[in-house]
């Protein structure tokens, strides 16, 4: 295999390992009152605010209120960050000897790897790398 | 079980069972608020519908309303018909649509799309002030559309579009007559802004929290989005974060507050919680009202008024909004003065606001905003008359 290959295999593995969560800065609530010619109802939904750093998983769902879909969440708990785990930290650092690695982060944007600082850099300047990978 | 262990058995049994009818009686008593204070119905009326302006079937909560009585709605944009197969809306704060209407059945639309230098990416929070509207935006000078996903319960995934560009807050300035006037960045301030205020003299109010701690913060802003000071809270009259954490209520979720206009200062409600309300002055004077309530019940919003404050409170345990009741609190000393219910099987998050005596609402399905005037009169004799007028 190919280093370039090998590379590209590592994100795709690497991707479905982080793209399983969704994961949002924190939730925000906002409280509906739904009307309809047959129905009033109120509701309180929570939806995600991306306002900072992606640190808590959620999932969602959607209802019917006065005839008209809505959407809410929840928070799961905490989003797993792979590259705090040492064992997936050492094999990505085995790669990256020998290629360039991309990493996705938990929103499925990636980015390259750097070895030393187990980090990615800024994700803004990468988009158009990002984009060939979809 | 010898003699000893039944002897201390039953004791044990009779303190819990003293213990559990002392509670529940001092909840009664608590609770026994609603009987005490002196009710009152409110009947309303419809009146025409207000030309020119359009209504969704969903209104993102709370309303807003000035001291002339002109009522402030926030309708949502995305409808999506529920039963013919389409995915939900995006899990994203959702485009609003500002519509106001006044006591002589002028409509207005406050249309975000006038600001046509910047990708607004949410609307976070308005605010009607004495001459203007202001609105606080994330929004982005560039759009660079990114597929996201989330994920949805019980399996699958769904995917919807947003600006990757980084988001940054700005104020947003609107006549009264819905013209768009400037934009102003509210930016490398100490606090992310949940909810914005503003002054008759200009000067604005931003609460929100500390992105690194997560604390609650506080702070006037001058007119030009900078800050103007840092005001402290009192021990004990905030949470120590804004956001939920596990094993509290809502995790992950922010502390939601209202923002009501009360003469020159500004009320800031947080709500459902145990936490007071609190009185800003132009000057940055903080004070604490504590309304006299039941315990266990919270706050769910204030309804703006002219006069005293009407809160619609939640009691304990309550998830149904049939739970709900208004009470009218003194400002002064925190008693509760009235309880009002509402006819027509209104609800209490359905008044807009308290103007002259008057209960304004409205109903807004089939596309109409439909003003509804509500007079309050002692539910004795209101019961009355409903029985006469059944004979």
């Amino acid at each position: 295999m190919s280093k370039h290959l090998m590379a590209l295999a590592f994100v795709f593995l690497y991707s479905a390992f982080c793209g399983s969560q969704t994961c949002t800065n924190h939730l925000k609530e906002i409280e509906l009152t739904c009307q309809s010619s047959t129905c009033s109802e109120n509701v309180t939904i929570h939806l995600n605010d991306d306002a900072g750093p992606a640190d808590i998983k959620y999932s969602c769902t959607s209802f019917d209120c006065c005839g008209e879909l809505k959407t809410t969440c929840e928070d799961d708990g905490a989003c797993e960050d792979a590259l705090h785990n040492p064992e997936v930290r050492a094999r990505i650092d085995d790669v990256a000897k020998t290629s360039r690695v991309l990493v996705a982060d938990c929103n499925g944007r990636y980015a390259p790897y750097l070895p030393r600082i187990g980090r990615t850099i800024n994700l803004d300047r990468v988009l158009a790398a990002d984009r060939i990978l979809r | 079980m010898d003699k000893r262990t039944a002897v201390l058995t039953l004791l044990f049994a009779t303190a819990l069972s003293f213990r559990a009818e002392g509670q529940a009686g001092s909840e009664a008593a608590a609770g026994s608020i609603s009987t005490e204070v002196p009710a009152y119905r409110v009947t309303f009326e419809r009146r025409d519908p207000v030309p020119g302006v359009t209504a969704s079937g969903a209104i993102k909560l709370p309303f807003v309303c000035t001291t002339d009585g002109t009522v402030f709605v926030s309708f949502l944009n995305d409808t999506v018909p529920a039963g013919v197969g389409l995915p939900g809306p995006p899990p994203v704060l959702p485009p609003l649509r500002l519509v106001s209407f006044s006591t002589t059945g002028k409509g207005q639309t406050f249309d975000l799309a006038q600001v046509n230098d910047l990708y607004i990416s949410s609307e976070l929070d308005h605010y009607v002030g004495e001459s203007e509207v202001v609105f606080l935006v994330r929004a982005a000078r560039e759009y660079k559309p990114q597929k996201k996903t989330y994920r949805i319960k019980g399996g699958g995934q769904g995917e919807y579009t947003s600006n990757a560009v980084e988001q940054r807050q700005y104020i947003l300035i609107y006549g009264r007559d819905g013209t768009y006037r400037k934009t102003i960045e509210a930016e490398d301030l100490p606090l992310r802004i949940e909810n914005l205020g503003v002054f008759p003299s200009g000067t604005f109010l931003a609460f929100g929290y500390d992105a690194k701690d997560e604390s609650p913060r506080l702070a006037t802003l001058k007119e030009d989005g900078t800050l103007l000071m840092p005001l402290e809270f009192k021990k004990g009259d905030v949470p120590e974060s804004m956001i939920g954490k596990a094993g509290g209520a809502r995790p992950g979720v922010i502390a939601p507050a209202q923002f009501v206009p009360d003469g020159r200062s500004i009320i800031i409600v947080q709500k459902e919680s145990t936490f007071p309300l609190l009185e800003v002055s132009e000057g940055g004077a903080l004070e604490a009202i504590h309304p006299k309530l039941s315990r266990n019940s919270s706050i769910k919003a204030l309804i703006p008024s002219d006069r005293n404050l009407y809160a619609i409170v939640a009691q304990p345990g309550a998830d149904s909004a049939s739970k709900e009741t208004i009470y009218e609190v003194s400002r002064e000393d925190g008693n509760v003065l009235r309880r009002f219910e509402l006819a027509d099987g209104r609800r209490p998050s359905q008044i807009a606001c308290i103007h002259d005596q008057k209960f304004l609402s409205l109903d807004h399905g089939e596309g109409k905003i439909i003003p509804l005037v509500g007079s309050a009169e002692p539910a004795d004799i209101a019961s009355q008359q409903k029985t006469g007028s059944k004979n």
